[in-house]
Formats: structure tokens, C-alpha cells, sequence
């Protein structure tokens, strides 16, 4: 085996795009004219026009360390008519808009099995954190009529929102979300395309037909024809109505797609939670607190880095220069996908990280032995070092795979916190066997090439007896 | 060096620090964190030193079976059982007012005892599942007798850790033997580590048995192991030493975790060296085929 110069220019290739991933911020701030310290302004964001590529390139810190607040809800009692699937997509979809309106950033909302949600509020403590999702927004149907809306509607509304047809103001209707009992997305059965399904109690069901039987008079695509969904102060939905609806129940149609039908379904749900929802769990961590634990893991880690440098450069030598390279080389790379694919880093997923580093030694450690047996046995450098390599393959594999299956069992099965642990481990090991079976290897085959590498005490051998 | 021949003298040593667990895991069981048993937890930092005993007495008033720990001098550890929302608020206000809280070092955590259950099932569920995956797969690359004496050594490592934590937790009564979700976090590594290390070992005795030679297999095991020593211990050495530094400047919260990954992965060489290959020597002997 020789130097493959293809793999060398990989090598090249990927250290430079992890290198400059990892100093994505410094480049971001270049660019944007800020300062290189102190705090930075906006997210430093990459994008590639012409490839469609738009990526926000930072290091996302779980709540265990940038502070704040994280709960676990679950939804009981659903409202009958509902699955509690359906109840908790709902409830996913009021929650991110009560979070959104208090203007939090980076918050996170998201399903977690059957009938739980999970709340990420970064910055945000339990008491504040209850207080928002303790709101109730309030939905609203709006008609458009015409004349310019008075300084109490924009009071009520926001003003964007109220003048988006100019010579045409909103007026309530007095339908509110407190009169629609369920709606849910449905398929209409003629042209098999998506609509929205509502259905009123008895006062909702007067007032919403004698609104509709008035709006359908007016023609299609003017102002006067649509009917105004808002949810707080904001505008969210503006559709046509194409018939009246009376009777209790009606069909909203025009131009939905599913996904669309969907959220206007959830919009109209919006006024009423679909369940009672309990807290069942919640952390809070104090933003001091979290960053002390950031100190700590990186004095750890570098504190480890630097012991394992210093061992595998006392004890291999010239190819502890080498696995040192290529430790730091893995630890960029490992770093650069962090940040390319925001995988959120918690305590957890720090010590994947750090058990992977131990994992990424070993095959080095694992190719040395047997680099070293080999030269002890009177071979040549340069074979040596192939059949090294080689030989110490199965085992790199074999015991990274085991690994990579625990990794796999935890992600698919773990609680949150253990599947942040088992992506981290695995990006680790995934990123160790190309350390150690490209990386080093090529290293070594450049030094084997080096005659003033070819001393043998460089590699910790003596020189066998001649037999 | 002999390991092989003094195979019994290792188990025996095994046996010594495992059956202790066993007994403590069997009489006592664990000292539960709030992720298994539901409730409250409080990790308040002070501004100033404050006494968890005066801590205490403030917490009885509230009659929420609160237990006060001290956690470095200006700092206390609160579990209680489960509080609703508005006693949550109370005993807060009620302790921002008579202590000089510090919010910001401070963290809080409750866990309602539904999904306290279904952690408890989940863990014990995951380390079986890796298991049964682990045993497939090496039963391919190797053989179902290699495989099985693995998931005995990675039993030996999860019995050694748990048993020592029902110990320090229940015996000696120190939180820091409190098992939660960390600590099978720190389980689950232990395993990975310990298949990792033994594997490397096995991959030495199957290339070893490959080529012909006139060594007996006991013999063969014992050179393999000795072959591949200088590489635990090396690999082993790197990662407790950054354990250690763990260890000792890690905050209170989380020092029972980095004290089981500490003890796994010493407890992981130990068994993949002295252990799973003797142990293939023992089954090799009653069952010669």
C-alpha cells in the first residue's frame, strides 16, 4: 500500500471544510463588519445561493448548559371526536403560538409520543415559563367592509393586519373561537381535494350562517367576500367563502393543500386546549449555573486531550505526532458536524463525546501495537505499517460496531436526555474509524516514505538482533 | 505471566466485590433519585454559607417530606415528594425570602410519577435490548460461546456498579449512590466500553487460533491476552485519567455520574482481561468440541 494521494486530498478537503465550520463565527463576524470579541449580533447563518443551501453554523447548547427551563406536558381528558394524537398536535400548535407571542427565542415545541409535549424555554425560568403557557389566546372572525379601520381596531388588532386591503376595514362579526366545537381537515369528495371541516354550537351556528349568506353575495376574490380568522392581535387566516354555511357544521374549500387545510384546522381549534394538560415533568437550570458546567466540560476535555497527547507522545513517538494530528483533526471534525447539522450538545452528550475521544485513541493505540509487533518481528517500515494496519482492522471494527448497535438501541428506544448521549457517541465512533483507518494510515505510509523517519527508536523499538 | 491458569483466584475476587452488591440490592435497593421515585428537587446556591440543618427546619414547616443535604458550603440539595404547582410557588417565594438565594447558580427539577415509571421499565428495557443485539451480532463474527461470555463480562461490570451504588446509597446513605437518569446514562457507556474492550481481546484469540500452532487453546487464550495487555491498559489509563479530573472538579450534581463511569470502565478492563477469556477456557473445558 502506498501514499493514496485521492484519500490525502480528502483528508485535505474535509479538514478544510471542518476547520472553516469551526471558525464559522470569525467568518461570520468578518463578514458582517462586527468586532472579533465581545457578544455577536443575529445567527451566524451560511448559505450557498446558487446549491439552495441556507444553514445556521453555531454550537446549540442544551438547557443543562445555557440555562433555562424545560418541561413535559401531558394531555388528558381529550375532548371526545378527537384522537389523542390529534388532541396533542392541537395542543403543540396552541402552545408554540402562546410561546411565539411572548417572543422568546429559540424555544421549542415539539410532540413526544402518543399524548406528551415537550417545552424548551432557553433564558426562561419555571415562573415565567407556567405564566406563558397559563395564557389562552382568543380567536376571532372578522369581516372586511369598507372605510379605513378607526384607532380603536387598531388598538385591538395589529395595525399591519388591519389595513391589508386599503379602503376596506375588519369588523367583528361576534364569532369567536369559543363557538367552534371541533375542525378538523377533510378531503372533499368530488374533486378529492383538501377542505376544512368546522362545526359550531347552537349560537355560533346562527351567527356563522348569517355571515356566510351575507359574504357570498359579494364576488369572489374582493375583500367583501372574505372571511378574517385572527388569533390575539394577529391575521392568520383569509379565505373565500364560496357558499353559506348553515346548519351547525359547514365546509371551508379554496386552494388549500393538506398542509395548509391542517394548520387552518389547528388555527380554528386555537381558542380552547383539546384536554386538560398537567405538567408531568420540569427542569429549570440557572444561566449561571449552566455555564459553569461549559467551563468545566471544556477544561475537562482539553485537560484530557492534552494527557492523551502527552502519553501517546512519550509512549509511540513518531507515530504519537501522528495520532495527535489526527486526534486534533477528529475533534475539528466531530466539532464541524456539531455545528453543521445543530446537534443540540446537553451534559449527556458531552460525555458521548468524551467517551468517543477514549474510542478514537484506541484504534490508534490498537494500529501502534501492532505497527510495533511487527517491527519487532524484522519487518520493513513501510510493511510494517501496512500489515499494522490490517491486522488491527477487525478488531477497530468489530467493537465500534457493538458500539455503534448500543448507540442505535439507545436512540430509537432512550428517554430525551439518553438519545442526545447516543447521537453524540455515534457521530464520535463514526468519525473515529475514519480517523484512525484513513487518516492515521495515510500519515504513517508518508512517514514510512520519510528516510530520516526510518530510525527505529522513533516507534519506541529497538532494532531486532540479527538472527 | 499466568492469567488464564489463576483464573479462579480473578472470579473469586469478582465474586468478593459483586456478592456484597447483590445482598445490598437484594435487602436495601436503591437510593432513588426524583427520575425513578417522582417529586421534587431543589439545588439552591447562596450567595452566603448556609446551614442545610436551618434549611431543614424551614422545610418541615411545609410537611412535604422534604430531606435538606448540604452541597458544598453555600449550597443545599431539596428533595421533596411530588408538590403541586402552588405549593411549588409558596415554598419558593417562602425560601427566596429567608436565604440569600442566588436564582442564576441555582437549578430545580420535578418529575411526575408517571413518566418516573416509565423511565424505570425504559432503563432496565435498553440495557436488554443492546444486549440481545450485541450477542447477535458478535455470534456472527465470532461464535454464540465468544458472544455469551461478553454479555457475562458486561453483566459483571452492570452488576459491579449498581451493587457499589446500593452500597453507597443505602448502606453508607450518601447522595452520591443516588441512581437517576444520568446514572444509566453512565450504566449504558460502561457497556459499550466493556463489549469495546473485550472484543479487541477476542479478536486477538480468533486470529491467534487461526493460525496453526502447537499451543493448546488455554494456552493460546493466555497468549492472547497477554498480547493485547499493553493496549488496555494504555487505552483504560487514558480514559481514567480524564475521569478523574472529572471527578474531582466536577459540581456536586453530577459527581455520582462521573464516579460510575469511573468505576465501570476500571471494573470494564478488569473484566474483559481477567473474566471473558478465562471464561472461554472454563466452557472450552466442560464442553471440549
Amino acid at each position: 500500500m502506498r501514499v493514496d494521494r485521492r484519500l490525502l486530498a480528502l483528508i485535505a478537503v474535509v479538514a478544510v471544510i471542518a476547520l472553516f465550520l469551526d471558525g464559522f463565527a470569525y467568518v461570520y463576524r468578518l463578514a458582517t463588519n462586527q468586532p472579533l470579541t465581545g457578544p455577536i449580533r443575529g445567527t451566524p447563518t451560511l448559505s450557498i445561493p446558487f446549491l439552495g443551501f441556507e444553514q445556521q453554523i453555531y454550537v446549540h447548547k442544551g438547557l443543562d448548559l445555557q440555562g433555562g427551563t424545560h418541561l413535559e406536558l401531558e394531555i388528558t381528558n381529550v375532548r371526545s371526536g378527537i384522537t389523542a394524537p390529534a388532541a396533542r398536535d392541537i395542543a403543540v400548535a396552541i402552545i408554540e403560538r402562546r410561546v411565539n407571542s411572548s417572543g422568546y427565542a429559540e424555544s421549542v415545541v415539539r410532540p413526544e409520543g402518543q399524548n406528551r409535549i415537550i417545552v424548551e424555554l432557553p433564558g426562561v425560568n419555571l415562573e415565567q415559563a407556567k405564566q406563558i403557557l397559563g395564557k389562552t389566546s382568543y380567536l376571532t372572525i372578522w369581516k372586511w367592509v369598507p372605510g379605513t379601520p378607526d384607532a380603536a381596531t387598531l388598538q385591538e388588532l395589529n395595525p399591519k393586519d388591519a389595513q391589508k386591503y386599503p379602503g376596506y376595514k375588519p369588523e367583528p362579526t361576534g364569532i369567536d373561537g369559543s363557538m367552534i366545537t371541533n375542525a378538523s381537515r377533510s378531503t372533499d369528495t368530488n374533486t378529492n381535494l383538501p377542505d376544512v371541516a368546522i362545526s359550531f354550537n347552537s349560537r355560533g351556528s346562527d351567527l356563522f350562517c348569517a355571515f356566510t349568506r351575507d359574504r357570498v353575495t359579494h364576488p369572489q376574490g374582493s375583500p367583501e367576500n372574505k372571511l378574517a380568522i385572527f388569533i390575539d392581535k394577529d391575521l392568520v387566516e383569509d379565505a373565500n367563502v364560496i357558499s353559506e354555511i348553515c346548519g351547525g357544521s359547514g365546509i371551508i374549500t379554496g386552494g388549500f393543500t393538506a398542509a395548509s387545510a391542517q394548520a387552518m384546522a389547528i388555527q380554528l381549534n386555537s381558542g380552547a386546549l383539546p384536554g386538560t394538560v398537567t405538567l408531568a415533568s420540569a427542569t429549570e437550570v440557572g444561566a449561571t449555573l449552566g455555564a459553569s458546567t461549559v467551563k468545566l466540560s471544556l477544561l475537562a476535555g482539553a485537560f484530557g486531550l492534552t494527557i492523551v497527547i502527552l502519553f501517546m507522545l512519550l509512549y509511540y513517538r513518531l507515530p504519537g505526532v501522528v495520532a495527535s494530528i489526527a486526534l486534533l483533526l477528529y475533534a475539528a471534525i466531530v466539532l464541524a458536524i456539531f455545528k453543521l447539522f445543530g446537534i443540540t450538545l446537553t451534559l449527556a452528550g458531552l460525555t458521548g463525546f468524551i467517551l468517543s475521544v477514549g474510542m478514537a485513541v484506541d484504534a490508534n493505540v490498537l494500529i501502534f501495537e501492532r505497527v510495533k509487533e511487527e517491527l519487532r518481528a524484522g519487518r520493513t517500515l513501510g510493511a510494517a505499517m501496512e500489515a499494522g494496519v490490517h491486522r488491527a482492522w477487525p478488531a477497530i471494527r468489530d467493537s465500534n460496531i457493538s458500539t455503534l448497535i448500543t448507540c442505535f438501541v439507545l436512540y430509537f428506544f432512550g428517554a430525551p436526555l439518553i438519545k442526545g448521549f447516543a447521537i453524540t457517541l455515534a457521530i464520535g465512533v463514526g468519525v473515529s474509524m475514519f480517523s484512525a483507518v484513513v487518516t492515521t494510515q495515510q500519515f504513517l505510509q508518508i512517514l514510512a516514505g520519510l528516510r530520516p523517519a526510518r530510525r527505529l527508536a522513533f516507534y519506541g523499538v529497538q532494532a531486532p538482533k540479527a538472527a | 505471566m499466568d492469567i488464564v491458569g489463576r483464573r479462579n483466584w480473578y472470579f473469586l475476587l469478582s465474586l468478593a466485590i459483586i456478592l456484597p452488591g447483590i445482598i445490598s440490592m437484594a435487602f436495601f435497593g436503591f437510593r432513588l433519585g426524583i427520575d425513578f421515585a417522582g417529586g421534587d428537587q431543589y439545588n439552591l446556591a447562596f450567595t452566603q454559607p448556609v446551614q442545610a440543618s436551618v434549611v431543614q427546619k424551614e422545610m418541615d414547616t411545609f410537611n412535604v417530606e422534604a430531606t435538606v443535604q448540604q452541597a458544598g458550603s453555600s449550597g443545599v440539595l431539596i428533595t421533596t415528594k411530588p408538590l403541586s404547582s402552588a405549593q411549588e410557588t409558596t415554598i419558593r417565594a417562602d425560601l427566596a425570602q429567608k436565604f440569600p438565594l442566588d436564582p442564576s447558580r441555582s437549578s430545580y427539577a420535578q418529575v411526575g410519577p408517571t413518566i418516573a415509571r416509565e423511565l424505570v421499565v425504559g432503563a432496565g428495557g435498553l440495557i436488554a435490548i443492546a444486549s440481545i443485539l450485541i450477542v447477535a451480532y458478535l455470534s456472527i463474527r465470532f461464535n454464540y460461546k465468544f458472544a455469551i461470555c461478553a454479555i457475562l463480562a458486561l453483566l459483571h461490570d452492570v452488576f459491579i456498579v449498581t451493587g457499589i451504588y446500593s452500597i453507597l446509597g443505602k448502606v453508607f446513605n450518601l447522595p452520591l449512590g443516588e441512581i437517576n437518569t444520568l446514572f444509566v446514562t453512565a450504566v449504558l457507556t460502561v457497556i459499550g466500553f466493556s463489549v469495546h474492550d473485550t472484543i479487541v481481546i477476542f479478536d486477538r484469540i480468533r486470529e491467534n487460533l487461526r493460525q496453526a500452532s502447537r499451543l493448546t487453546f488455554e494456552q493460546n487464550v493466555n497468549l492472547s491476552i497477554i498480547q493485547s495487555l499493553a493496549r488496555s491498559v494504555n487505552t483504560s489509563m487514558t480514559v481514567v485519567f480524564v475521569l478523574v479530573a472529572l471527578f474531582l472538579i466536577s459540581p456536586q450534581n453530577i459527581k455520582g455520574f462521573t464516579l460510575a463511569l469511573l468505576i465501570g470502565i476500571i471494573s470494564g478492563t478488569y473484566s474483559s482481561i481477567f473474566n471473558a477469556s478465562p471464561l472461554l477456557v472454563v466452557w472450552r473445558r466442560l464442553d471440549p468440541r
